[in-house]
């Protein structure tokens, strides 16, 4: 479903019409988004590789640019769009390659890792295997050779649902949380469900209450 | 629509109670008229579009898709005959297309503008209504100001109906004008204005703007109020058992 259709829908399931704006696009939007989140990580706690179903390719047209850090040394891509973390090594980036496939392999990387494979193991004499550790806004490379750095990246990765475009396909998890048996439908409305009406009386007192002395 | 001079006819021969004279005369329905009128405009407002069936009775007053221009601080003045807006505003995004415009309160407007999600965008504008620079009525004023032109549905406020007449100066008799027409005063005559003719005047009639089914309606509030004028509390009683009765039809 388009991601305004996925919107539409959880609207036309609210009291219509929303006469004192109640329910913003955009603040429906983040509920989704938080709902559908929660339903990766689900999905990623059945089986991480279950993911791959709900990723977003980038650099398959254009590689993503691999750049270096001056003062660390260290080669890095900046994600191309912010990812929903996950509890393990790859978290929102599930897999990395070179554009053309097989070149070399990228695997995931805990940075502490990281530090022992540089600290003289047998693993840093490997040349076609890149590690990859993914942080908040880019992920950093170990091992990558010039002629891959040079011809770019490309990345899977799961995204949040505000950075898809209105008529993008968003694919939600199908199954109802194991615990409590809820879907989709039923976590989103669960939230808004605790929404107030918007009190537009300026009566300097809260909704339903006497006007207070100043 | 309904003609001026046919309710004044109808109200002339219901309260007329003997024959030494005009007992009601234009000017003075010409006055009440404006009452009346306005009466009748705020019992089919307190109903508008409450069903499909009271959508009729308003909707001829209804205007749709009115354009209102913004300035570079967003106000926009709305029509002269502007009476109440209709549904919501909406403008036209240069990508996105239509794109509701939020009516909103002064006192929702200061808080939506400091939170992050509900600010005004351009995907999502505010409006607010405050008065409009002297000499105009109200204006609407957009967040944020480039969102022109807004486009509104409106109840634009009823004609007042008005009867114009000129009489003939030698046997009284009164000649009632078209609307909107250019009428010959005779010579012998004398407009309602007081010119003498052989003249040529304006007519400045105007009839009513509702349909036929709303006869009874119009004569009977007419005669609540001509019953109180004529000190005749028969009319006035008529008047106020008749009204629950035609409401109900």
């Amino acid at each position: 479903m388009q991601r305004q259709e996925i919107r539409s829908i959880v609207r036309n399931a609210l009291p219509k019409y929303d006469k004192t704006n109640r329910y913003h696009d955009e603040f429906l939007n983040r509920i989704i988004e938080k709902v559908i989140a929660q339903m990766y990580n689900d999905v990623w706690a059945i089986s991480p590789h279950n993911l791959q179903r709900y990723i977003v390719g980038y650099g398959y047209t254009t590689a993503l640019t691999v750049l270096t850090e001056p003062n660390t040394g260290i080669k890095y891509t900046t994600l191309p769009e912010s990812i929903i973390p996950f509890q393990d090594k790859a978290s929102g980036v599930r897999r990395v390659s070179t554009v053309l496939q097989g070149a070399a392999t990228f695997f995931p990387l805990d940075s502490r890792e990281w530090d022992l494979l540089v600290n003289g193991s047998y693993a840093d004499t490997v040349a076609s295997k890149i590690g990859y550790a993914v942080n908040q806004t880019r992920v950093e490379y170990y091992n990558m050779n010039a002629t891959v750095e040079a011809a770019g990246v490309r990345m899977d990765c799961v995204i949040p649902f505000s950075k898809y475009a209105e008529t993008d396909e968003v694919k939600i998890p199908e199954f109802a949380d194991p615990r409590t048996g809820e879907t989709f439908m039923d976590r989103v409305l669960k939230v808004l469900g605790v929404v107030q009406e918007v009190d537009i009386k300026d009566d300097n007192a809260s909704q339903g209450l006497n006007q207070k002395d100043n | 629509m309904i003609l001026c001079s046919q309710i004044y006819d109808t109200l002339v021969s219901i309260v007329r109670k003997d024959k030494r004279g005009l007992s009601l005369s234009i000017d003075d329905f010409n006055y009440t008229v404006v009452q009346v009128n306005q009466r009748i405009y705020r019992l089919n407002y307190s109903n508008f579009e409450a069903s499909k069936l009271s959508m009729d009775e308003m909707d001829s007053f209804k205007v749709i898709g009115e354009a209102i221009n913004l300035d570079v601080n967003g106000k926009g003045t709305l029509p002269s005959k502007y009476f109440h807006l209709v549904g919501d505003p909406y403008y036209n995004h240069a990508t996105q297309g239509r794109r509701k415009v939020d009516l909103i309160t002064s006192l929702e407007h200061g808080n939506r503008q400091m939170d992050y999600l509900t600010q005004a965008t351009v995907l999502y504008p505010t409006a607010y209504m405050g008065a409009a620079t002297t000499g105009e009525d109200m204006s609407i004023h957009v967040t944020p100001t480039t969102c022109t032109p807004i486009y509104i549905d409106y109840l634009r406020q009823v004609d007042t109906p008005f009867l114009d007449y000129y009489t003939n100066d030698s046997t009284f008799e009164i000649t009632y004008m078209a609307t909107g027409a250019t009428v010959a005063v005779p010579l012998g005559s004398t407009s309602r204005s007081g010119l003498s003719g052989a003249v040529n005047v304006t007519s400045l009639t105007k009839n009513f703007e509702w349909h036929e089914h709303d006869i009874p309606q119009i004569i009977n509030i007419f005669l609540g109020i001509l019953g109180i004028q004529l000190e005749g509390q028969d009319l006035v009683q008529i008047s106020s058992s008749y009204e629950s009765v035609i409401e109900k039809e």
